[in-house]
C-alpha cells in the first residue's frame, strides 16, 4: 500500500510538472519579442477566469493595444480563484513590469499585493471589478444601469404600443443583477415609470446560466399563453429562453428574446432570427482603454478619471 | 393509533406532495394541466436520474458529491464528440461509459484505499469540474442537436404522447428498483449500510458492493448529462454546478437515511417529483425570486421532519 502510494505521489507532482510548464508557455505568448530596447515596457494582465470564453475578448484587446503601442504583456490566468492572483502580483513585481492591468477576481483578495505595487509607483488599472485600495489609477468598468436601461428604450421604440414582459434575473443580489434589472425596469415597469404601455407578467431567477434559465421558461410558456417580450440579463440565459420556447413549439409566437453580453451564441440565434436583440458590454474597447490609460500616464504623468464607466450598445450583427 | 402510525409511515411523502399539488392548484388551476405536469416530468428527470443513483451510494452509507461535476464532463465530452463529427449512437453510449469510469475512480478510492466518500468526491467534484475546463477551454459546445436525431430524441421525442425523458426516468427506476430489491447485490447494499464489519463477516463482497454504487452513480449522472445537453442542445462548461445538493434533497425526503440501511428508492422517486412540483409551483403561482429560496428550504426541512417523526 505504501509503494502503490508513493507512485501515486510521483505520478501527481509529474503531472503538475506537465502543467505549470504550460502556464509559463502561456504566459510568453503575450510578448511581442521584446526587440524595442528603449521605452518599451512591460505590462502585467492579470485576468481573473480565461475559462470564461467572453473574457478572451477582453484579454486579447489589452494584449493588442500593448503590441500596438509598444509594451509587453504578460498574461495570467487566474483561473476563477481568488487565491492565485496575489502571488500573480507579487510575481509581476518581481518582474519588474511597468504597469499592472488586472481584472480581479474579487474585491479585496489582491488589495495588499497591489498595495506593494502601489507604493513603488506602478500604475495599477482594474478593469470589470473594482479593488478595494488606494491609489489605483483607474477603474474601468460596464455601465449596467444604463446598460438595462438602453435595452427598455429599445423596446419602447420596437413596441410603441407596449407588450407583456417576462423579466429573467441573474444570481440574485450581485451588482450586474441588480443593475441590468434595475435599468430595465426603470423605463419598462408601470410601477416605476408611469408612462409605460408594458406590463411584467412574470419574473423568474435563471442564476445568470442556461439550464436554470430553460426550466424557468418552461414553467412560464406553461403558465401563460400570450408572451410578448423575454428579457434576460445574460446571453447564456436567454439562449436557454429561445431553446424553451423551441421545444414548446411556440417559435411562431414572435416572441421578443433579448440578452446582454454580445456572447457568440447569442448572436447566432439572432442570425437565425429567433432571437432579437443583445446589450453588449464593449470589452474591446475596456481592454484598449485600460492599456491608452497605463501608457499616457508613463509618458506624462497624465491621470484618467478615477472610475470610468463604459457604456453599453444594442447590437444584432457581430 | 398505530395503524395511522402505519400509514404514515407508508405514504408520508406521497402526502406531502399531494399538499403540495393542492396548494398550488389552489393559487393557480393553470398548475394542474395536462401540457405542465408533463413539463414537471420532462424536468424532473434530470434531478430524478442522479437521485437514482445516489440513493444506491446513501444506502451503503456513503454519499457522491461529484454527480454535478460528472454530468457536467459526460455533457461536455457529448458535446464536443458530437460537433467535432462523431454519430450520436455512439458518442453517446462512450459518454455513459465516460461517466461509469469516473464513477469507478471515486469507489476505488473509496473501497480500497478506505477513504472517507465526502473527503473523496469532494476531490474529485473539484477535479472533475477541472477537466471539463480542460477539455473545452471554457468554451460552451452549441447547437449540438441539430444534426443528431437521437440525441435530439432524448429531450424532444415523445413515444405515445408521453415524453421521452419522462419514460427514461421511470425505466431507471424500474431496472434499479429490481435492482435492489430482488438481488444479491441488493441485499448487500442495504447489509453494508446496515454494519459494514457484520457484512463482511458474513461473507458479502463490500469493497466490490461499494465501488459499484459508485459506478451505479457515475453512469446515471452521465445519463442526466445526455439528458441535459439534448434539452439545451448546448454543452455549458459550468452545467451541473449544485446539482448534488438536490439530488440529496430528493434522497432524504424520500426517506432515505444518510447514515445508511434504510431507504426506498420509491421515496426517492418521490422526493424527486417534490422538488420538481416545489420549482415549478413557485414559478406558475409568481413568488418572487427572494422567496423562493427561502421556500424550497422550508419544505424540504418540513418534509424530513415529517419523515423523521413517522420512522419512529
Amino acid at each position: 500500500m505504501k509503494k502503490f502510494s508513493l507512485v501515486l505521489l510521483a505520478v501527481f507532482l509529474f503531472i503538475l510538472g506537465g502543467c505549470s510548464s504550460n502556464e509559463s508557455g502561456g504566459e510568453a505568448n503575450g510578448g511581442n519579442g521584446g526587440e524595442k530596447s528603449e521605452g518599451s515596457g512591460k505590462i502585467a494582465l492579470l485576468m481573473a477566469d480565461l475559462g470564461n470564453p467572453f473574457f478572451h475578448v477582453l484579454s486579447d484587446s489589452v494584449v493588442a493595444q500593448g503590441e500596438e503601442l509598444g509594451y509587453e504583456v504578460l498574461v495570467y490566468d487566474g483561473q476563477n480563484d481568488a487565491s492565485n492572483q496575489p502571488s500573480q502580483v507579487e510575481d509581476a513585481i518581481q518582474k519588474g513590469v511597468d504597469a499592472i492591468i488586472i481584472n480581479p477576481a474579487d474585491e479585496s483578495s489582491t488589495a495588499n499585493a497591489l498595495k506593494e505595487a502601489i507604493a513603488q509607483d506602478i500604475p495599477v488599472v482594474t478593469v470589470d471589478r473594482a479593488v478595494d485600495v488606494d491609489g489605483v489609477l483607474s477603474y474601468l468598468v460596464t455601465d449596467n444601469l444604463k446598460g438595462g436601461k438602453l435595452v427598455g428604450e429599445w423596446l419602447q421604440e420596437k413596441l410603441p404600443e407596449g407588450g407583456k414582459v417576462i423579466h429573467i434575473e441573474g444570481v440574485m443580489g450581485t451588482a450586474p443583477q441588480r443593475e441590468r434589472g434595475g435599468g430595465f425596469l426603470s423605463v419598462i415597469d408601470p410601477k416605476e415609470n408611469p408612462d409605460s404601455k408594458f406590463e411584467i407578467i412574470d419574473t423568474a431567477v435563471g442564476d445568470f446560466s442556461m439550464a436554470p434559465a430553460e426550466a424557468a421558461m418552461s414553467d412560464l410558456l406553461a403558465k401563460h399563453d400570450d408572451i410578448d417580450v423575454v428579457f434576460a440579463q445574460n446571453d447564456t440565459m436567454a439562449v436557454g429562453v429561445v431553446r424553451a420556447i423551441e421545444t414548446a413549439g411556440r417559435q411562431d409566437d414572435g416572441i421578443i428574446v433579448i440578452g446582454f453580453d454580445g456572447a457568440q451564441e447569442a448572436y447566432d440565434l439572432i442570425d437565425e432570427g429567433i432571437m432579437a436583440v443583445t446589450a453588449v458590454q464593449d470589452f474591446e474597447f475596456i481592454g484598449a482603454e485600460a492599456v491608452n490609460y497605463v501608457d499616457a500616464y508613463l509618458k506624462d504623468g497624465t491621470k484618467p478619471e478615477p472610475e470610468v464607466l463604459v457604456d453599453v450598445y444594442m447590437s444584432d450583427s457581430k | 393509533m398505530e395503524k395511522l402510525g402505519s400509514i404514515y409511515n407508508r405514504f408520508g411523502t406521497i402526502i406531502v406532495l399531494l399538499a403540495l399539488m393542492l396548494i398550488v392548484t389552489i393559487i393557480n388551476p393553470q398548475f394542474l394541466t395536462m401540457y405542465n405536469i408533463l413539463n414537471i416530468f420532462k424536468q424532473v428527470s434530470i434531478n430524478g436520474l442522479i437521485a437514482l443513483g445516489m440513493t444506491f451510494v446513501i444506502l451503503t452509507g456513503g454519499i457522491d458529491l461529484s454527480v454535478g461535476a460528472i454530468l457536467g464532463f459526460s455533457g461536455m465530452i457529448l458535446g464536443l464528440m458530437i460537433t467535432g463529427g462523431t454519430p450520436d449512437l455512439l458518442a453517446i453510449p462512450a459518454v455513459l461509459a465516460i461517466g461509469a469510469l469516473l464513477g469507478y475512480f471515486n469507489g476505488f478510492f473509496i473501497s480500497k484505499l478506505k477513504l472517507q466518500a465526502f473527503i473523496v468526491t469532494l476531490a474529485t467534484m473539484t477535479m472533475f469540474n477541472g477537466l471539463t475546463l480542460i477539455v473545452s477551454d471554457g468554451i460552451p459546445a452549441s447547437g449540438v442537436t441539430k444534426d443528431a436525431p437521437v440525441l435530439d430524441f432524448f429531450s424532444q421525442g415523445s413515444i405515445l404522447g408521453i415524453p421521452f425523458p419522462m419514460i427514461i426516468f421511470v425505466v431507471a427506476f424500474l431496472i434499479l428498483l429490481i435492482l435492489l430489491q430482488n438481488t444479491v447485490f441488493g441485499r448487500g447494499v442495504y447489509a453494508i449500510g446496515g454494519n459494514e464489519e457484520v457484512a463482511r463477516l458474513s461473507s458479502i463482497p463490500t469493497n466490490r458492493i461499494k465501488t459499484w454504487v459508485y459506478v451505479i452513480s457515475g453512469m446515471m449522472s452521465a445519463l442526466a448529462g445526455v439528458v441535459l445537453t439534448s434539452r439545451l442542445s448546448s454543452a455549458q462548461p459550468t452545467a451541473g454546478a449544485g446539482f448534488e445538493l438536490d439530488a440529496i434533497a430528493a434522497v432524504v425526503i424520500g426517506g432515505t437515511s444518510l447514515a445508511g440501511g434504510r431507504g426506498r428508492l420509491f421515496g426517492t422517486f418521490i422526493g424527486v417529483l417534490i422538488i420538481g412540483v416545489l420549482n415549478n409551483g413557485l414559478n406558475i403561482i409568481g413568488v418572487s425570486a427572494f422567496f423562493q429560496q427561502f421556500i424550497k428550504g422550508l419544505v424540504i426541512l418540513l418534509a424530513v421532519i415529517l419523515d423523521r417523526k413517522s420512522a419512529r
